[in-house]
């Protein structure tokens, strides 16, 4: 029966070129928007791995920058005044690249012959006391590890993975420029770039005297219990009046979190949105057109139904008929579609095209289905004496 | 001859009310998603509140430093000095404005924070870009050389931080620790015109950077405007007979500069393809002509089941001597009204839709329009959209034998 239908509809090709082609345009359309929203929701699923929501973050603004004495001078001052709120549990400076901002710092690493991109974090030792990741081997930054003659590194999981896969890399050396830096431990990864985005490889290093100028503009703090205004206001006030020109800004992790997310889902919303219409508008079209085609072919209906084929076989060779020339667009749909992962055209694991493959076929099976159905149940209700005696 | 078209297209239109509402629906919804893209794009790069004379101006938002070697590149905006120094040496600009990029100040009112987006600007700034005073007066040259501590605020600034939009002028607000006296409110400007909205809007005396210094680069925007638009040519070429003078600097390691400036599309097309406006265009036609695909060959389909419907009314035109070519005009000139249908459908659900948009918090204080200009796109449009899903049932329609369309199909 089937194969009989494939060979129907084959020797009706050009009949039901456009049709097809309209199937097989429909078929790349879901197949991105289903791979998209497949590798967000994969993403999604992944635990965040940072404790963000206690901690608040504040922008320095320097009016004149500050170099030399005044520099460590103004340094030691904001951390005076932090340890004087007992609401502070820990802080530290960090480069701009805190989490949930749009700022991106990284470097290629080599090990081996190994080579990847990773981020690199510039920070205190009480950084991973802020936002709550632990050790998953070797240990964390310790203030030794300041102004050593080689540079300590932490590491998080994402970045093992893509660098040693199965070693342990406690005590390695990776080659970062022509430098040398040995790793300490491994962090446990998180999802910086927020809850859409992949856990991206990334590494940490402590401030050094050098990078003192460029991080002092980026504070993250933890407060007890999630603070509220008032300490927020009093926290503004303290850290303003230290230097008359610099402005200080507080802003809160989980608020970064929402508005970095929305950067993701807001643009899928639209995407799908718009995508919903043009693949309701194809179903109407498909609905149109098989009902049509099935009023002009109530001869053949009359004549099968007099021969004795029943209701149920005519709606089903007129919903197997649309199938397979939903068949016949999606093969050509996947051919195309299969160079992504085949090609890795833009860094993704294939089990993301997998997923957007599977959902499309799905998808546009059952909107096919649906669409063949009613005008197969109106063909099945076709009387054989008026259908025959028409002509 | 076109009255007949008409008439013969709404009694078609009339025959199979399903598939006259399956053609209009994806026509409609087409055109839809088109023209809210055309009135986003227009809201984006077209003149708008306050920014009316964006058309004549030039706007200078980077300058870009380099060593002898060439290796090292800083990028940024220019400093107030740079601007603030070498604009007025021009001498076709009408009117020139400096303007910050976004500095940040907290206020605290009733145990809550606003963050407030802060803009220094010249006295300038007022009379290049036209912004609608709800009450007060925008700042002087005079007062700002005074250093008075003085502002005008933005509507919901006035809304959020005295709780009444009208009757704060005179009044004092604390921001950032400083205390300054407000002197106008002006209406919201959408968050979209980067140079000009902001919560405050204070003189440049009042930010605590020193603006004296003689750096290059700083966060400072500065907007010429020529007396009209025939001038824009000869105010750049004059601009970069000045900037060419200013090549060689220095500024720690850095000795190069290319100090530049260009109208709003170039520096906005700029920023995305680093190229010039036209590549912007191209790929926002692509993308429409794309995306009107997959409707267009769904509209041919339903169009090609309909020919069959009408083979005889074909069949008995050919007889009497119609020739393929009056046919394919007809059928064609059909399309494009049933287009317009859809158009004058889908432009009232355009309406709607941007008045949703505007009052929704999607983006602050929009102003989303269909003005003469994206009218005139959106009528373009569809009669793109017309002819691609027509020409080709029409072809098909022409090429009917007479023999075969006599006996219906």
């Amino acid at each position: 029966m089937i194969k009989h239908l494939f060979k129907l509809m084959w020797h009706k090709r050009s009949k039901h070129f456009l049709l097809m082609s309209e199937i097989f345009i429909a078929f790349l359309v879901l197949f991105a928007v289903f791979s998209l929203l497949f590798y967000y929701y994969r993403n999604y699923r992944v635990p965040v791995g940072l404790e963000y929501e206690n901690v608040w973050v504040v922008n320095f603004y320097y009016g004149v920058q500050p170099t030399g004495d005044t520099l460590t001078q103004q340094n030691e001052l904001i951390k005076q005044t932090l340890r004087s709120f007992p609401e502070v549990e820990h802080f530290s400076f960090t480069s701009g690249n805190i989490p949930f901002s749009m700022n991106h710092s990284n470097t290629d690493v080599f090990y081996n012959n190994r080579r990847t991109t990773s981020n690199v974090y510039t920070v205190e030792p009480s950084y991973f006391d802020v936002l709550g990741m632990r050790a998953t081997e070797g240990r964390l930054l310790e203030p030794s590890d300041r102004n050593a003659a080689q540079t300590s590194l932490v590491i998080n999981e994402a970045l093992k993975k893509e660098l040693f896969e199965n070693e342990s890399p406690s005590g390695k050396n990776v080659a970062i420029g022509d430098e040398q830096q040995r790793i300490v431990g491994v962090v446990n990864s998180f999802k910086d770039k927020g809850n859409f985005q992949p856990a991206a490889p990334g590494m940490f290093r402590i401030i050094s005297d050098v990078d003192l100028p460029y991080t002092m503009s980026t504070l993250l703090i933890r407060v007890r219990d999630g603070g509220n205004a008032s300490l927020e206001e009093n926290l503004w006030k303290k850290l303003s009046s230290l230097s008359a020109d610099t402005t200080v800004e507080i802003e809160r992790l989980t608020d970064k979190r929402v508005s970095v997310n929305k950067l993701t889902w807001v643009p899928m919303l639209i995407l799908s949105i718009v995508c919903g219409f043009l693949i309701f508008n194809v179903a109407l079209g498909l609905f149109g057109v098989l009902w049509y085609n099935i009023n002009l072919r109530k001869e053949e209906i009359g004549l099968r139904r007099a021969l004795g084929a029943s209701g149920r076989q005519v709606t089903r060779q007129f919903v197997g008929e649309a199938l397979v020339i939903a068949t016949f667009g999606m093969a050509l749909g996947t051919l195309l579609a299969i160079q992504f992962p085949l090609l890795n055209v833009f860094n993704v694991e294939a089990v993301v095209y997998a997923g957007g493959l599977l959902l499309a076929t799905l998808f546009l099976f059952v909107v096919v289905w649906i669409c063949a159905f009613y005008p197969g149940l109106q063909a099945a209700l076709v009387d054989p004496v008026v259908a025959l005696h028409d002509d | 001859m076109l009255r007949n078209y008409l008439l013969i297209t709404i009694a078609v239109l009339k025959r199979r009310k399903f598939f006259t509402f399956i053609s209009l629906f994806g026509i409609c919804f087409t055109l839809l998603i088109l023209m809210v893209l055309a009135a986003f794009i227009d809201h984006i790069l077209g003149a708008g509140y306050p920014e009316y004379n964006r058309g004549r101006s030039l706007y200078i938002n980077r300058v870009e430093l380099s060593d002898s070697t060439n290796s090292w590149h800083n990028i940024s905006p220019a400093s107030f000095y740079l601007l603030n120094t070498y604009l007025p040496t021009l001498k076709t600009p009408e009117k020139i404005a400096i303007t910050s990029e976004f500095d940040f100040a907290n206020a605290f009112v009733n145990n809550k924070k606003l963050a407030l987006r802060l803009k220094f600007t010249n006295a300038g700034f007022w009379e290049v870009l036209r912004f609608n005073f709800i009450e007060g007066r925008p700042y002087t040259e005079k007062e700002i050389a005074e250093g008075a501590r003085i502002v005008v605020l933005s509507a919901k600034t006035a809304e959020d931080y005295f709780g009444v939009s009208t009757g704060v002028v005179g009044k004092t607000i604390e921001a950032g620790s400083v205390n300054y006296r407000v002197v106008g409110v002006v209406k919201n400007v959408p968050a979209t015109r980067l140079y000009s909205s902001a919560d405050l809007y204070l003189p440049y005396s009042c930010s605590k950077k020193d603006l004296s210094k003689k750096e290059y680069t700083g966060n400072y925007i500065g907007i010429l405007m020529a007396p009209s638009r025939a001038e824009l040519k000869a105010m750049q070429a004059e601009f970069d007979a000045m900037s060419a003078k200013l090549v060689n600097i220095q500024q720690g390691e850095l000795t190069k500069m290319d100090f530049s400036a260009s109208t709003y599309l170039n520096s906005f097309s700029g920023t995305l393809f680093g190229g010039d406006s036209r590549i912007f265009y191209a790929i926002v036609v692509l993308f429409a002509l794309l995306f009107m695909l997959l409707p267009s060959i769904n509209l041919v389909n339903i169009n090609m089941s309909r020919i069959i419907e009408r083979a005889s009314e074909i069949g008995v035109r050919k007889a009497f001597g119609a020739s393929s070519k009056h046919l394919v005009m007809q059928f064609i000139a059909e399309n494009i009204f049933i287009t317009l249908i859809g158009g004058v459908l889908a432009f009232i659900l355009t309406l709607i839709t941007l008045y949703l948009i505007n009052t929704s918090d999607i983006i602050a204080h929009s102003d989303l329009t269909i003005n003469i200009k994206v009218f005139v796109v959106s009528l373009l449009m569809c009669l793109v959209f017309g002819l691609l899903s027509g020409v080709y049932p029409a072809w098909r329609m022409s090429k009917m034998q007479v023999t075969d369309a006599l006996r219906g199909g």
